[in-house]
């Protein structure tokens, strides 16, 4: 009887546990998840902060019980991984209820251990009024401070999905929001003339947007927290989200020898394995060539993040016989009234990567004109120009 | 000329390519960069860099 140890309980490790169990009726498995919660709604985490999701219950999609009863999976919460013994197959647990520490040994392991958010070595980066969201606990903090504190201005830092989402949702609370991005742009993977539409739609929703400017420092000054900006320019708030970007979590791994990129990213090969075979990885952790072009690319989303945990469990059960393609990165994010999307390469990272491309834009209704109530849809192509080949697409409107 | 990572995001510099698009041309050692030059990722300073073996 095989025994499968997991490391993380949120998307790739649940979705890992429950094919396995479907596939193999009688394998010993163990899911450690050092946080209380296991398969968490975490896109969902903004929409609860903001009150558009207004159960706090309907971010939980399983339970440690659940899997327990469904699916005999053990589930243990609250228990670190401290290392990983790939020699002897092991790995130490710290219980973090009764702070013992205990070995359990694997006949294979699955790493899912996602990503962190980045908190730079900024000045003044650990004051209370600053928040990260990754789990379910920071949503909690961040909501019960926004009911009880009733802040009335706020500074997201970092113009990336997560900030972006996180102003709309603080907005809709009636809290006035600025939001610094250190780039040209928001959203990273649109190209600029596509972001521009969200800048755009950003001003006209009363969001203040500093572009091209960089935290210097955080000051806490009685009840407010003020914000030194690269440019000289001050601002006074009564709370701060940092989402400037997450990395993967790769200490375990590092630890114990495992090949890794160089930010820290878990390699796997077409069959989710790491460089130890008795060791998969998937996840917002690994590492795996795109598609379209030769990067070895850190994939941040569900979607890849499951599928990738279904090829894992088919490998763990059936031999290694289902191999994973890699991911284009199609993300889809609401923003305020509009919707922003983009799928493979975008025409800025075929220039940079030398790939040779047309791109065209169109800036059309999202459906014919002679029916009332058509709405400005506008759609970004990038193709090959040789054989046609759609590399990459965005598009942003309504 | 190595390779410098930030300890903070990941983020490679790699000399070869340099950092065009923050005035940073290509084969430029990490020495070389002006010292007021940030991690185009997460915007710390040089300081926050070590060298890739």
């Amino acid at each position: 009887m095989k025994k499968y140890c997991i490391i993380g309980g949120v998307a790739g490790g649940a979705t890992f546990a429950a094919r396995l169990r479907r596939l193999d009726e009688h394998a010993k498995i163990i899911l450690f998840e050092r946080g209380e919660h296991v398969s968490f709604a975490n896109c969902g985490l903004p929409y609860y902060i903001g009150g558009t999701i207004p159960e706090r219950e309907s971010l939980f999609l399983m339970s440690p019980e659940g899997l327990q009863q469904r699916l005999n999976i053990e589930v243990r919460i609250m228990n670190e991984v401290t290392s990983v013994l790939p020699e002897t197959k092991e790995i130490r647990v710290r219980d973090l209820a009764t702070g013992d520490e205990y070995t359990e040994n694997y006949d294979t392991l699955l790493m899912s251990p996602g990503a962190e958010p980045l908190r730079p070595p900024i000045d003044g980066i650990g004051s209370e009024k600053i928040f990260t969201l990754r789990n379910v606990p920071d949503s909690d903090a961040i909501k019960s401070f926004v009911d009880e504190k009733k802040p009335k201005k706020a500074v997201v830092v970092g113009g990336g999905f997560i900030g972006l989402e996180m102003a709309e949702n603080l907005h809709s609370n009636g809290i006035d929001i600025t939001i610094v991005e250190m780039a040209d742009q928001v959203m990273a993977p649109l190209d600029y003339e596509m972001a521009a539409i969200v800048h755009d739609h950003l001003s006209v929703k009363g969001v203040e947007l500093c572009l091209g400017d960089r935290v210097v420092s955080f000051k806490e000054q009685a009840e407010t927290i003020v914000i030194k900006l690269e440019s000289g320019r001050t601002i006074d708030a009564d709370m701060v989200v940092l989402s400037i970007g997450v990395r993967p979590e790769s200490k375990l791994a590092r630890e114990c020898g495992l090949k890794l990129t160089e930010n820290g990213a878990i390699l796997v090969n077409e069959f989710m394995q790491s460089s130890d075979p008795d060791i998969y990885a998937v996840g917002d952790a690994v590492a795996f060539k795109h598609p379209l072009s030769d990067d070895v690319v850190n994939t941040l989303l569900a979607g890849p993040a499951n599928r990738q945990a279904r090829i894992a469990a088919d490998n763990c059960a059936n031999g290694n016989k289902r191999s994973y393609k890699g991911a284009i990165n199609t993300a889809i994010a609401k923003v305020f009234d509009i919707t922003v999307a983009s799928t493979g390469l975008s025409e800025k990272y075929c220039k940079k990567a030398g790939i040779a491309y047309v791109s065209n834009i169109i800036h059309a209704g999202n459906h014919a004109g002679y029916y009332p109530g058509a709405i400005p849809l506008t759609i970004k192509t990038v193709f090959d120009p040789d054989s046609g080949t759609v590399l990459g697409a965005q598009a942003v409107g309504y | 000329m190595e390779k410098y990572t930030c300890t903070v995001c990941g983020y490679v510099y790699d000399p070869e390519a340099g950092d065009p698009d923050n005035g940073v041309k290509p084969g430029t050692a990490f020495k070389d960069i002006p010292e007021d030059w940030v991690c185009p990722l997460c915007g710390v300073g040089k300081d926050q860099f070590e060298v890739v073996e």
